[in-house]
């Protein structure tokens, strides 16, 4: 950038400043409502805050959710869902024949990079095509396998058992008791389709319409009709009725609908007090439908979808990356998850700073390390290539790795082909760990990082010519705030493996003469300051990435942000993206629960039975009078 | 939805529950808007491409013309070398050519909540909105050009619109209504399922679709049941759904009776195709689905191209070429070859469109192809936005085989803004390119999308833009220089 040019981008930024100041650098987190009350553990009172919130707006199913509540409702002796029905939390590349068989839903949009968040499911035409395709191919599958799915003795009585089955399956997929209209409706529409088009097609007929139905795609809340929570009786907000409960409960612990014993306690009236949300909360954490919604929550909170598709390859590093390592830096990721997140005692702590890896031995040359019980996979090219299935945890060095923000997946997401992307990394950390993100750069900016390419050029790391591009004082503004997380990720390099030197390879035909590499030493130390970094983070000093995480998981601001990404999660809604938009009962709600979640250490089964006990999930707001 | 086409909903009795059309009806429906049977069938391909263009290497000045002048020249007349180095691939459809030299995404500076570059010119190149991140994520509040010409045309039994990707990550362009952005689908197969499926695949012989009115009428009655149960938004929603699902019944009639020459369905082959074989391949799905009339508008949207279509393999294009392409060499070659891959994918579906007869002439002349970006250039720059019209002569009218520059003549959005974009550094600072505003007016206006009045549109999203000085912008109206 000439001097002129940044002096007009200088003049620029501060134009916009002068516009927009929220936007422009002024740290979110400064402008958020400190705790105004306190959260004891789950057996102590609510917290009743003041206002009333927000509502999320109607919420659909999302496609992951869709898929794990039909398979769940399909299933037969042997435990067996239909074939049509794929596994929406399948890691593995499935053999595309059989894909192209198996039901389908059109690209989900996300907000904040959650796909559960109402106002971002946008109904189009062709997501109403598929919702009836898939009915239709679903319908068939169970009426050519009625034996096995419709066990009421559908062949000897259809008129019967298909209209009992019907109602059933509704009770299920609309997660509540059917109106007496809605029951007769359903019988009498499958008599009427039995006498005109017999048996199978009545019964297909009956399906599309159960599961095209707006009680079974999207989540209706109408409360109770007592008002507030018993505990909070000056609230402007209105309880939710036991039955609604049970699906706020399933949709965010299990990634599905309730099942029938979850809809059992709420036909019984025993779903709606902290206590009783709480314990059946309790039970569903213990159920191993809880790694749907552990890996719902934290495959968006991490943005594991990014990881797919890319070229890399490290200059120098004797390595690159394959098409079979994006599901494997899914695998690791998600078993890193479910251990720190299934079972009692573990931490967000643990989350961000484990050593210990799960191991594959496809991943052992990234990881730089050699484990007995694995081996390296052969030529992905050859025939008879097949990655195998086990998995080693492996304690990692302390400098080298620390928990899943370093793990070699996300490390490579944010990254181009030859050289790590200190912006991306930065920006990511403190979207998803510190809920800053920083907005983006005026449009008056060059945002063009120089290559430094010619032949005769010093040669500099890759810190080194991203701290020259930002030192221009109209990028200084925010990058400050943004390089103190970047940098700190410099020892990963854009496949995400680990090294201290990094190759200047310019001029030279690296290929063919490695030799001619030069390797300069990584600097990865930094402190935090400037803008975006919360208080109990300024002036954090760090060596590397690990130490920063270190001190990182030891800090309320960081429990605050994963509380908030969480809660966020739970209910459907994304807050405002400006904090001056927000009103004070999220803030005081995601205080209160982040309080607590960091005086138990960051438990996080703390954390989601605080939640779900919490007022904010237990009831909507009150409707207009 | 158009009040014509509520009227004609009502007409035919959907706006109740119930109603049912028989298959054998389906020959008998109008275009949304009640086109004139029998006229040749008007179409709309959009195709957006990322990171513009080098300018330097995309403009034309074949009779030497100064920056600062309008012109407007015959290019059918010009051999292949007189064409630019990225619009070359085109030559081979010069007479059916108009190269815009001279708009720019010039609102999207005045945005004060504006996006990241790439999310903002991606909102606004075909609706004209400022960014809205009500619904928690950047988006537009109007809906898109390919979404109101299609309400205009597309035949209510048919698919209104094909929104197809090249990648599905990169860029939502075509919005249903406002903050309601439209999925692609990149898989062939998927593309085929929604083109074909009906007429020529499991559709096609299974009663089950034809048993299906019942269920679909319900199932509106359902949702339209619930819809008066909620607040206004959710209400909305719903009410949304429901229109769709009625839309939808219409459609599975006159999608079943489509004749369509056979197709045969692609198999599950996305993962090993490269990117020209995947292109072709939905190019080819497209045409021969416009061919008999499964829809009239589509959107084609291209992710960053990979680094083996411009000479460097295995390279990311983005980041390490688009970012410096108005400073550094290599990159200014680099980029100037991927707008020339985007010219001759442009050339390709100008070809297969020629290749298919309709009535005196070919499909090429009812078609108007219509290639634009979210970008003016690869550093993010929001003028010398590159538009290149092909086609569609027959529904527009206009003289094509032409080249036409507009000289900067609108009010330059900030005091700072030169120094962003692709604006030449001879221009005058003062002074930006034409409101894209104003093309996508024209365009609509040529399909007769009509506004509340039931007149011509004359405004495209946004109506001003306020500049860094307080000057307003106008950005209504439409190019007259085309007509």
């Amino acid at each position: 950038m000439t001097a002129e040019r940044a002096s007009r981008a200088t003049a620029g930024a501060h134009a916009r400043a002068n516009r927009s100041p929220l936007r422009w650098c002024l740290p979110l987190w400064l402008a958020t409502a400190m705790p105004t009350g306190c959260q004891g553990t789950s057996d102590e009172p609510t917290l009743c805050p003041a206002g009333s919130g927000q509502d999320a707006a109607l919420r659909r199913l999302t496609t992951r959710q869709y898929f794990n509540a039909l398979r769940d409702l399909f299933v037969n002796e042997d435990g067996e869902t239909l074939e049509v029905l794929p596994d929406p939390q399948a890691v593995e590349i499935e053999d595309p024949e059989a894909l192209a068989e198996r039901v389908w839903l059109p690209s989900e949009l996300k907000v904040r990079g959650y796909a559960g968040i109402g106002t971002g499911q946008v109904v189009s035409p062709f997501l109403i095509e598929r919702y009836n395709d898939n009915a239709i191919k679903i319908g068939r599958e169970v009426s050519e396998r009625a034996e096995e799915f419709v066990t009421c003795g559908f062949e000897e009585d259809p008129a019967n058992c298909g209209a009992e089955y019907l109602l059933g399956l509704a009770r299920l997929a609309w997660r509540r008791p059917l109106t007496d209209a809605e029951r007769e409706d359903l019988s009498a529409t499958f008599v009427a389709d039995l006498g005109t088009h017999g048996a199978s097609v009545a019964l297909q007929l009956g399906l599309h319409r159960v599961l095209q139905s707006p009680h079974f795609l999207y989540v209706p809340e109408f409360g109770r009709p007592t008002g507030a929570l018993d505990e909070c009786p000056e609230s402007q907000r209105q309880a939710l009725s036991d039955h609604e409960l049970a699906t706020r409960l399933s949709l965010f612990l299990w990634n599905s609908i309730p099942d029938t014993e979850l809809l059992a306690r709420a036909d019984a009236g025993e779903l709606h007090t902290r206590a009783q949300v709480v314990e059946a909360a309790s039970e569903m954490l213990r159920d191993p439908r809880y790694l749907r919604g552990l890996w719902g929550f934290h495959d968006e909170w991490l943005e594991v979808e990014s990881f797919a598709g890319s070229t890399r390859e490290p200059i120098g590093a004797g390595y690159f990356l394959d098409e079979y390592h994006p599901p494997l830096f899914l695998q690791q990721i998600r078993l890193m998850v479910e251990r720190a997140g299934a079972g009692e005692g573990g931490t967000l702590r643990q989350l961000l700073t484990t050593s210990k890896f799960p191991m594959h031995g496809a991943l052992m040359e990234l990881y730089g390390v050699e484990v007995d019980g694995l081996v390296p996979p052969g030529d992905p090219d050859s025939e008879d290539f097949e990655l195998d299935e086990v998995w080693i945890d492996v304690d990692l060095p302390s400098h080298e790795r620390a928990g899943v923000f370093t793990s070699a997946g996300i490390m490579q997401s944010l990254a181009s082909t030859f050289s790590p992307s200190p912006v991306r990394r930065g920006v990511f950390v403190l979207d998803r760990l510190v809920c800053n993100e920083p907005p983006p750069p005026p449009a008056s900016v060059d945002t063009a990082i120089p290559e430094n390419q010619s032949d005769d050029a010093t040669p500099i790391t890759n810190r080194q010519k991203f701290a020259a591009h930002t030192d221009q004082s109209a990028c200084r503004a925010c990058h400050e705030g943004i390089d103190g997380f970047g940098f700190a990720f410099e020892n990963y390099n854009s496949a995400g493996g680990f090294w201290t030197e990094e190759p200047w390879a310019v001029g030279i035909d690296w290929e063919e003469r490695p030799d001619l590499i030069t390797w300069l030493s990584i600097d990865a130390s930094g402190t935090l300051s400037g803008p975006f970094v919360p208080d109990d983070l300024q002036g954090t000093s760090y060596a590397n990435a690990p130490e920063l995480l270190r001190q990182m998981a030891e800090q309320r601001s960081v429990h605050r942000c994963y509380t908030e990404h969480l809660y966020q999660y739970a209910l459907g809604r994304a807050l405002p993206y400006l904090p001056s938009d927000r009103g004070d009962y999220d803030d005081q709600t995601i205080d209160a629960l982040a309080d607590d979640f960091f005086a138990a250490d960051g438990m996080l089964e703390t954390l989601v039975l605080d939640l779900v006990g919490s007022e904010a999930f237990r009831t909507k707001v009150g409707d207009e009078p | 939805m158009s009040w014509r086409r509520r009227k004609f909903l009502a007409a035919l009795g959907l706006g109740g529950a119930g109603a049912l059309v028989s298959a054998g009806a389906a020959s008998l429906l109008p275009s949304r808007a009640g086109a004139n049977p029998g006229a040749a069938p008007k179409r709309l391909i959009v195709l957006h491409t990322m990171h513009g263009a080098v300018y330097q290497n995309w403009r034309m000045r074949p009779g030497g013309e100064p920056d600062d002048v309008d012109f407007n020249t015959d290019v059918a007349g010009l051999d292949v070398a007189q064409f630019s180095s990225s619009l070359a691939p085109l030559h081979r459809h010069r007479e059916d050519l108009l190269v815009l030299d001279g708009l720019s995404l010039v609102s999207a500076y005045c945005d004060v909540d504006a996006a990241d570059n790439h999310r903002q010119g991606q909102l606004t190149c075909l609706t004209g909105s400022n960014n809205d991140r009500s619904a928690g994520q950047p988006a537009s509040r109007f809906a898109s050009l390919d979404q109101r010409v299609a309400r205009e045309i597309s035949p209510v039994d048919r698919l209104a619109s094909l929104e197809l990707g090249m990648a599905t990550s990169e860029g939502l362009v075509s919005y249903h209504a406002p903050l309601s952005p439209l999925p692609v689908e990149r898989d062939p197969g998927r593309v085929w399922d929604r083109i074909f499926g009906l007429s020529q695949g499991t559709g096609s012989g299974s009663e089950l679709y034809g048993a299906q009115g019942g269920v679909l009428a319900a199932l509106d009655a359902d949702y339209r049941a619930l819809a008066g149960r909620l607040s206004a938004e959710d209400k909305l929603k719903l009410e949304q759904h429901a229109q769709m699902i009625r839309e939808l019944e219409l459609r599975i009639a006159g999608m079943r009776q489509l004749a369509c020459a056979p197709y045969p369905h692609p198999g599950p082959q996305l993962e090993e195709m490269d990117y020209e074989t995947h292109h072709a391949l939905m190019l080819d799905l497209l045409v021969q689905g416009m061919a008999c009339g499964a829809t009239c508008v589509a959107t084609m949207v291209h992710g960053t191209l990979p680094g083996e279509l411009v000479g460097v393999p295995g390279r990311d294009v983005h980041a390490e070429f688009a970012h410096d392409s108005r400073s550094n060499p290599a990159s200014i070659d680099v980029m100037t070859s991927y707008y020339r891959v985007h010219a001759e994918h442009m050339a390709q579906v100008m070809d297969a469109l020629a290749a298919v007869p309709e009535g005196e002439g070919t499909m090429l002349d009812n078609t108007l192809v219509l290639m634009l970006g979210e970008l003016g250039n690869g550093e993010h720059g929001y003028e010398t936005w590159p538009v290149v019209i092909g086609g569609g002569a027959a529904v527009t009218g206009w003289n094509m085989g032409r080249y036409m520059r507009m000289a900067p003549s609108t009010h330059a959005p900030g005091a700072d803004w030169q120094s962003s974009g692709a604006h030449e550094p001879s221009w005058p600072n003062d002074l930006a390119g034409v409101p894209h505003q104003k093309l996508l007016t024209t365009v609509a206006a040529a399909f007769g999308v009509k506004g509340d009045d039931g007149e011509l549109v004359t405004s495209s999203g946004e109506t001003r833009c306020t500049a860094a000085d307080g000057v307003e912008i106008d950005l209504r109206g439409t190019l007259s220089q085309l007509s």
